[in-house]
């Protein structure tokens, strides 16, 4: 369910974050501050804080939907430390980073934020000025302005953090609901061919969905490899199956429902469908209740010699 | 600013009408045109009867049309190597079919002078692409002029404008002229003017005349005049923000500068711009077959991509994200424009509204302004 918005506490806790980041770069605990910064429209972009001056043009505001944790791929080389504030589902993408050793905790510094809910930039921004105004400075957003992920969040507060800024939020449990997976099940295998084909067409293999992905965090993608080449060039439907199959099942387990990459899709596509499918299957099969949320133990990412299922499997 | 040229012919198409010429269209040619898809207009082929579903409203289409004359696949030979009975071995290469002529039809000014940036790199200079040519003599450009410019529009900073004739053979003006909303479907009319022969053709054949589109009637080509000049004195809101764009010189002296770093860090390396742009163009090129026969094919390829430049013996003269980022921007406003004397870009937007991480070319121009020498 959307969250409802709280627009003094995110003011506070804008003001929080500029000074604790402040602090974190003069004193040296860290050399970078990943963080979001008003872009030329008003929608906030990522912003790198390199000085404690820097700092203070970081922004914390109902809009911040980039999870920043995919960035600090880019500053594996090295040794300096990052820092870096998420909210609720920020922290899982940073979790899941984190969880599938792909960056190392002790060169982080987390500052969390729980969150009041998120609204959709696009949406925001499509707005007549004065209604923006009262949506963003009042804080009267209706339900259909939040981000789809708010609608099933049930981590509203941060799961990893260093300093927590502000209270965290009531956290109540959401029954996970896949409405969408119950749809395509009903479906005949050749209608579901047919309606993923259909959707998949309309793909003109940007990346963005693969590259804003916090589970999709390989070293190389297999998809970007030439030899062997598993996916062709080309945009034929054979290959456009074959990018977005073999990306559902390499992120299947890991998805944190975010949403991000049917977000960004820029020719509409119902991305999470798939992904919904598996988190649904995994809930069901492997009796896991928040099959989005990084843990230690999960179904499909361990293999354990005492695992109970490898009985007569091998 | 460029002369205005004088029009070929000038037309009235009611509105009511468009269904029926568009369909007369069809029969001859592939029509593509922006369609209405799941809450996004889209640029594709227009199947039959889908005449209704074509989006005259929105301002952009999400993709560009610039795959009527580049296909993010396009197939350029099939090959078939043969073994004689001697053990000799042959190779036998096909050209592909000719493509089918298309028609372009309600396509906007800045993607109609796109275009023409298309053929200064495909048709001029010591090699002429044949399967670009073939598309593009066979393509016929029905522009329609901009009632209201969207927010991310910035056409005026290169010198265009929403009622701009550039690359079309014909541009349609709401009679209405330029304002908010979209006029009632069911009254109104076009103002249809044709640049080229070829944009003649098209309103004077008979299959035109049977759906209605009419001559001008007597007395208002005054009117026809005044709502011309008003769409193509019409403003366009990133344009007034941003100025004529006049970074091409000052780009030579910073290939080197740290701003590339900072503007990069931001980028995830998809290839959205890249492929929603409706001016770029690189692509690469690659076979598909196998038992020793197969199909060689090109497709859009993206600057943004780490394997951009990644060459058969494993070094990558472009490894890092500030080298990718620069190069797109160096390419529309620096190098193409010392080749052709003017920049690979037409202001249509799209990258301002498609970029997953709002990084994008007039962001870029008013940093660059700023930088140092």
């Amino acid at each position: 369910m959307p969250r409802k918005l709280d627009v003094k506490t995110l003011g506070q806790a804008q003001g929080a974050l500029r000074a604790e980041a402040r602090r974190l770069l003069t004193d040296g605990t860290v050399s970078v501050f990943l963080g979001h910064e008003e872009g030329w429209d008003g929608l906030p972009v990522a912003f790198f804080a390199a000085t404690p001056e820097e700092a203070g043009r970081l922004v914390w505001n109902p809009l911040v939907a980039f999870n920043l944790a995919k960035y600090l791929l880019d500053r594996l080389a090295g040794e300096e430390k990052v820092g870096i504030v998420v909210n609720g589902c920020g922290s899982l993408a940073l979790d899941r980073i984190l969880k599938d050793h792909r960056f190392p905790r002790e060169r982080l510094y987390v500052v969390g934020i729980p969150c009041t809910g998120l609204l959709d930039p696009e949406k925001v921004l499509a707005l007549p000025d004065e209604e923006r105004e009262r949506v963003l400075e009042g804080g009267e957003a209706g339900e259909d302005l939040y981000l789809k992920r708010c609608g099933w969040c049930d981590a509203p507060n941060p799961v990893v953090y260093d300093t927590l800024i502000g209270d965290p939020v009531p956290d109540e449990p959401v029954a996970q609901e896949y409405p969408r997976v119950v749809e395509l099940e009903a479906m005949t295998p050749e209608e579901r061919f047919e309606h993923f084909k259909g959707l998949y067409e309309k793909c003109i293999r940007c990346f963005a969905c693969r590259n804003v992905c916090p589970a999709c965090n390989c070293r190389e993608c297999s998809l970007d490899q030439w030899e062997p080449l598993w996916m062709g060039r080309s945009t034929g439907a054979s290959e456009q199956l074959m990018y977005h199959f073999i990306r559902a099942f390499d992120v299947a387990g890991r998805c944190i429902r975010c949403g991000e990459c049917e977000r960004v899709c820029s020719v509409g596509i119902p991305l999470m469908e798939l992904n919904d499918k598996f988190l649904k299957d995994i809930s069901e099969l492997f009796g896991v209740k928040r099959p989005h949320v990084p843990a230690d133990i999960e179904p499909l990412g361990q293999f354990a010699l005492e695992d109970p299922d490898l009985e007569g499997a091998v | 600013m460029a002369s205005i040229p004088v029009p070929k012919a000038t037309k009235l198409v009611p509105r009511t009408g468009l269904g029926a010429w568009i369909r007369a269209l069809t029969a001859g040619s592939t029509v593509m045109a922006p369609v209405k898809d799941e809450g996004k207009s889209l640029f594709r082929e227009l199947e039959p009867g889908e005449e209704d579903l074509i989006d005259l409203h929105t301002v952009h289409t999400v993709n560009s049309p610039k795959g009527a004359i580049l296909p993010q696949t396009e197939a350029l030979l099939t090959y078939q190597s043969t073994t004689d009975g001697e053990g000799g071995k042959s190779l036998r290469l096909e050209p592909t079919a000719g493509p089918r002529p298309v028609i372009l039809f309600g396509v906007r000014p800045c993607d109609a002078a796109a275009v023409e940036l298309f053929n200064n790199v495909f048709l001029t200079g010591d090699f002429v692409d044949d399967h670009y040519k073939s598309r593009r003599d066979g393509l016929t450009v029905v522009a329609v002029a901009c009632r209201q410019p969207a927010k991310a529009c910035f056409c005026t900073a290169f010198d265009l404008s929403p009622g701009g004739e550039r690359g079309a053979d014909v541009v349609l003006y709401d009679r209405s002229g330029p304002g908010r909303g979209t006029p009632d479907a069911g009254s109104g009319a076009f103002y249809a003017v044709a640049y080229t022969d070829k944009g003649e053709a098209l309103l004077e054949s008979s299959e035109a005349a049977a759906a209605g589109v009419a001559p001008v009637p007597a007395g208002e080509g005054q009117d026809l005049g005044r709502v011309v000049a008003a769409y193509r004195g019409l403003e366009t809101p990133l344009g007034a923000k941003l100025g004529r764009v006049d970074v091409a010189s000052k780009l030579d002296n910073l290939f080197e500068s740290p701003y590339w770093e900072k503007v990069a860090a931001r980028c995830i390396s998809c290839g959205t711009c890249t492929f929603v742009c409706p001016t770029c163009y690189c692509f690469g090129v690659a076979d598909c077959g196998a038992g020793g026969g197969g199909v060689r094919f090109r497709y859009w390829d993206s600057c943004k991509f780490p394997q951009f430049m990644l060459m058969a013996a494993g070094h990558n003269p472009r490894p890092a994200k500030k080298a990718r980022t620069r190069q797109r921007f160096m390419h529309k406003l620096n190098y193409y424009h010392h080749r052709y004397g003017e920049y690979l870009c037409v202001g249509c937007g799209r990258c301002v509204e498609s970029c997953p991480v709002g990084l994008h070319l007039p962001q870029v121009v008013g940093e660059v302004r700023g930088l140092e020498q």
